[in-house]
């Protein structure tokens, strides 16, 4: 059948396909970017848009950026970037109210507890803001992190820096193996459906620590050595959202946000769709284990009731909050929801209340702005 | 010698068979249209022939650097680093970037490529648009963006087998866009040493690019050879023509 | 032969509750694509709305039902007003974190307005027991099987008969086209939330009668009714009945033969092997296709 074809075709190659016209090694232009690529990206194109402003991809703000610079031209793009110098006074206020309210120990728990709902927010970022992979599920790997670094602390059972360095790579290990070998089965399922697995194995995960009497059971883990400072939980943090960022910009990191656009399209120009979901997805949960390993130095104790799909959903909450894809947004938003939790102490009988509507109309407010949008028609 | 060779490639969705033992090679620097009505099959076999779609049965071979490869069942991304670059029927850009970094992205993919996005940009005539957003641009630039970016495949890898395939590539474009498509085709063919596989409606389009043409119909080869035969057998002229 | 006649009747009781509740997620997933996770605490407070009835005025199940179900809707109409529907044209996570952030307002306004404790109904408030032949059942659990059956009859009848329900079902097809034939889509998207609600505050009702009232009541039946949805086909009315009536029985079959761990696992191991097997779940819904 195919020779048949092939004679038929053969009968009639026109002039256009004359193999004597072209031979590659004429044809191939060699003109090899001798500048590494970074730099390229950042480099002006051409004479015409020469006082153009970095690409989006490098830009600070992401997808923000592009809804700048749309409407209101390139000019507007410097003052985006000056907001970026916004963020880094904001770390080093952090900084600062680290080191002004370390002799409360209240504050102190305060504190530690804003920088690692950061750092989760960072770690979900990666995977629901740069993959577009939506996690229901991070609970499992704060749980994978604190439990992983809470047995490893109480073997160790003193408060000696190899112990806790020990302690958080186990967490982070444990996390990022859970992520792996669930990323490899549930990242094949695509968008509300991928939620809804993660969600299920959120469960799964704390039900099985229920049962499980070595780890404690419903009960959990006590006497976990304290280790954990307001310093130690900031430069964790500060760790995870340099490396968000980082990543973000890096190769993968790029590659990654055009997977997350349109999978498809990345693999019709040879991005391996699953290779990037399983590398934000592990990333992302190796960020949210080292968070769990710092809360479990933070309380003490641990117990499967930590890691309920609530605390999902409140990582999930920061990221939308924060404006998924930009990672500084989402971890502003998570300790500023923190922080926000522990003002309304206070009036601790109305506090969910208070929380949740604001949690409301500040979704709504934030995705609202500009009037009430219609959903477009798509004929 | 063949570039792309297919046999017995046969695909079912449930109960539908899409394609039904399609054979076809296809050469170096040919360039080979493949023209059908709506649901002969044609995107199916396209799928099979860049990796989207795993066949039921038969071979894919693609010849690369000298020696035969059997690609089926290789995933699509593969393909790409194989020197394989295709469009999409309905647009597939990533439209949250602009034009430069839909390319630059397919760049950075492919890690060494032999071309450079500007290049691409000035010979595709996008310059011009090359920072504006893609989800802001008209049909036909966006159309040209997608070819750009499945050009950095094409032509980007050293040694690859250089294969572009167009799906629908005149599809909604004006007569004036469709003859400049047409020329920018004939350019980039001469200048990359393309060999390219396209379905298209249009037939005058076809036939001022195509060396070959193939006609589908029901998932089967039923016409093969030079445009103007097979605008002229009969078969074609009553199951694509309807006459 | 009893116990297990009994563990059967007990599993299919506790599903027809979560088909209850599953079918109000289909409902709104239906015409919003929405996984609307408040939906276990609308029907906690249909649950509180029955206990108030039994308790405080003396009604019967029916009638508490009764008013459960109108107290959940005009809720469910409310929460749709203005917490989703500011939101439609933005994508799915916003309205996500809106319905977590509802469910954390009815639960804690339930626990401001009830306290944290958990309330009973009334002893032996759905009737005694019926006896066939040597095995006994508990009326409670057969009352939930009944309505169950009825309330998804008249589900069907109203979404199939009535105007407003045939517009339902065309915007759960198809937005836009249900928009290009005049169709309100907004008072369809309202009027699946209602339906929905009412079937919720019925199913707090019984799920109530049978064990307590609590202000975080919802959260695991309604995670597993969640589950039963999407295991008999997401936006699939006869899927969400029969997804919620397998999954009780494989939770009762569970927990009799593997003992109580396993029980609260299996729905959730379902779950994932439906998604990762058959998306479609059981009935094979059309919007199951979340695989690549």
């Amino acid at each position: 059948m195919l020779q048949e074809t092939t004679q038929r075709l053969n009968r009639c190659r026109g002039e256009l396909c004359s193999p004597t016209v072209y031979t590659q090694s004429q044809v191939i232009p060699r003109t090899r970017n001798a500048r590494p690529y970074k730099k390229l990206w950042r480099a002006d194109i051409t004479a015409g848009i020469k006082d153009a402003a970095p690409c989006s991809i490098f830009s600070k703000c992401g997808c923000a950026m592009h809804r700048h610079y749309n409407n209101k031209g390139i000019s507007e793009m410097k003052k985006i970037r000056l907001g970026v110098t916004k963020y880094i006074l904001a770390a080093a206020a952090g900084l600062l109210l680290t080191m002004l309210l370390n002799r409360d120990a209240y504050a102190a728990a305060i504190l530690s507890r804003m920088f690692i709902a950061a750092m989760m927010a960072a770690g979900l970022d990666l995977c629901v803001g740069l993959a577009r992979q939506l996690s229901l599920g991070q609970a499992a790997f704060m749980a994978a992190g604190a439990y992983g670094c809470g047995t490893v602390a109480l073997v160790v059972s003193e408060r000696s820096l190899p112990g806790v360095a020990a302690g958080l790579t186990v967490g982070v290990a444990a996390a990022s193996v859970t992520a792996l070998a669930v990323g490899a089965v549930v990242l094949r399922l695509k968008g509300d459906y991928l939620a809804v697995a993660t969600l299920g194995l959120g469960e799964i995960v704390r039900v099985v620590l229920e049962n499980c009497a070595p780890l404690g059971g419903a009960a959990g883990l006590y006497h976990i050595p304290r280790f954990t400072t307001p310093e130690l939980a900031f430069a964790a943090a500060l760790l995870c959202g340099v490396f968000g960022l980082w990543f973000a910009r890096s190769r993968n990191g790029v590659l990654c946000r055009a997977m997350g656009q349109d999978e498809i399209a990345a693999a019709s120009i040879g991005i391996n769709p699953m290779c990037m979901k399983l590398l934000a997805f592990t990333l992302g949960a190796a960020m949210t284990g080292l968070a769990g390993g710092l809360y479990a130095g933070l309380l003490g104790f641990i117990s499967p009731k930590d890691f309920t799909f609530a605390r999902s959903v409140d990582i999930l909450a920061a990221v939308v909050i924060g404006g998924a894809g930009t990672t500084i947004g989402p971890m502003l938003a998570a300790m500023l929801i923190e922080a926000l939790s522990a003002l309304l102490q206070g009036v601790a009988n109305i506090r969910m209340i208070l929380y949740a509507v604001i949690l409301i109309v500040v979704t709504i407010i934030k995705y609202t702005k500009g009037g009430r949008r219609r959903a477009p028609v798509k004929l | 010698m063949h570039l792309l060779s297919c046999e017995g490639i046969t695909k079912r969705y449930g109960g539908v068979t899409a394609v039904d033992g399609v054979s076809l090679s296809v050469e170096e620097y040919e360039t080979l249209g493949i023209i059908g009505s709506n649901g002969a099959g044609k995107t199916t076999l396209f799928n099979i022939l860049t990796g989207f779609d795993r066949p039921d049965s038969g071979t894919v071979t693609l010849r690369l650097n000298e020696r035969e490869l059997q690609v089926q069942g290789f995933g699509a991304f593969t393909f790409a680093h194989m020197g394989v670059g295709r469009t999409f029927q309905n647009l597939r850009l990533f439209e949250e970037m602009t034009v430069y970094e839909n390319i630059r992205t397919a760049i950075l993919s492919m890690k060494r490529t032999e071309i450079a996005a500007e290049e691409l940009l000035k010979l595709l005539g996008l310059t011009e648009q090359a920072e504006m957003p893609v989800n802001k641009l008209p049909y036909g630039t966006r159309k040209k963006a997608e070819l750009a970016r499945a050009l950095v495949c094409t032509c980007g890898v050293k040694k690859g087998c250089r294969l572009l395939f167009l799906d629908e590539p005149a599809a909604g474009l004006t007569t004036a866009e469709a003859y400049e498509l047409a020329l920018l085709l004939l350019r980039l063919k001469k200048q990359y040493g393309l060999t390219m596989v396209l379905i298209e409606h249009n037939m005058a389009f076809l036939e001022d690019l195509c060396s070959t043409l193939c006609a589908m119909d029901e998932g089967k080869i039923i016409a093969a050879g030079k445009p103007q035969e097979v605008f002229s057998a009969a078969v074609v002229r009553s199951a694509i023509f309807g006459e | 032969m009893g116990g297990w006649a009994e563990q059967l009747i007990n599993g299919l009781a506790v599903g027809a509750v979560y088909a209850l509740i599953a079918l109000g997620y289909t409902l709104v997933f239906g015409v919003l694509r929405l996984f609307n996770f408040a939906h276990c605490d609308v029907m906690m407070a249909g649950a509180y709305i029955g206990w108030l009835c039994a308790e405080r005025l003396r009604l019967g199940l029916l009638p508490a039902a009764v008013a459960a179900a109108g107290v959940c809707a005009l809720l469910g109409l409310v929460v749709e007003r203005f917490g989703y529907r500011p939101l439609y044209g933005a994508s799915g996570m916003p309205l996500m974190v809106v319905a977590l952030g509802i469910s954390l307002l009815l639960q804690y306004t339930a626990m401001l307005l009830f306290g944290a404790g958990a309330r009973v109904y009334p002893f032996g408030y759905t009737g005694g027991v019926v006896r066939i032949g040597s095995v006994t059942l508990p009326a409670s659990k057969l009352t939930a099987l009944l309505l169950c059956v009825a309330l998804t009859a008249g589900l069907e009848l109203v979404l199939k008969y009535t105007r407003a329900g045939r517009a339902v079902r065309a915007v759960a097809d198809d937005k836009t086209a249900a928009r290009l034939c005049g169709i309100y889509e907004n008072r369809a998207v309202s009027l699946a939330f209602v339906l929905g609600s009412a079937l919720a505050g019925i199913s707090g009702v019984v799920y109530g009668s049978m064990y307590l009232v609590s202000p975080l009541m919802g959260l695991t039946p309604g995670l597993k009714a969640f589950a039963a949805s999407v295991i008999g086909g997401i936006g699939s009315i006869p899927g969400a009945v029969l997804g919620g009536l397998a999954l009780g029985l494989a939770e009762a079959l569970a927990g009799a033969a593997f003992g109580t761990a396993t029980k609260d696992m299996v729905s959730f191991v379902l779950l994932i092997a439906f998604l990762l097997l058959r998306p479609g779940g059981i009935m094979n819904s059309k919007s199951g296709t979340g695989r690549v």
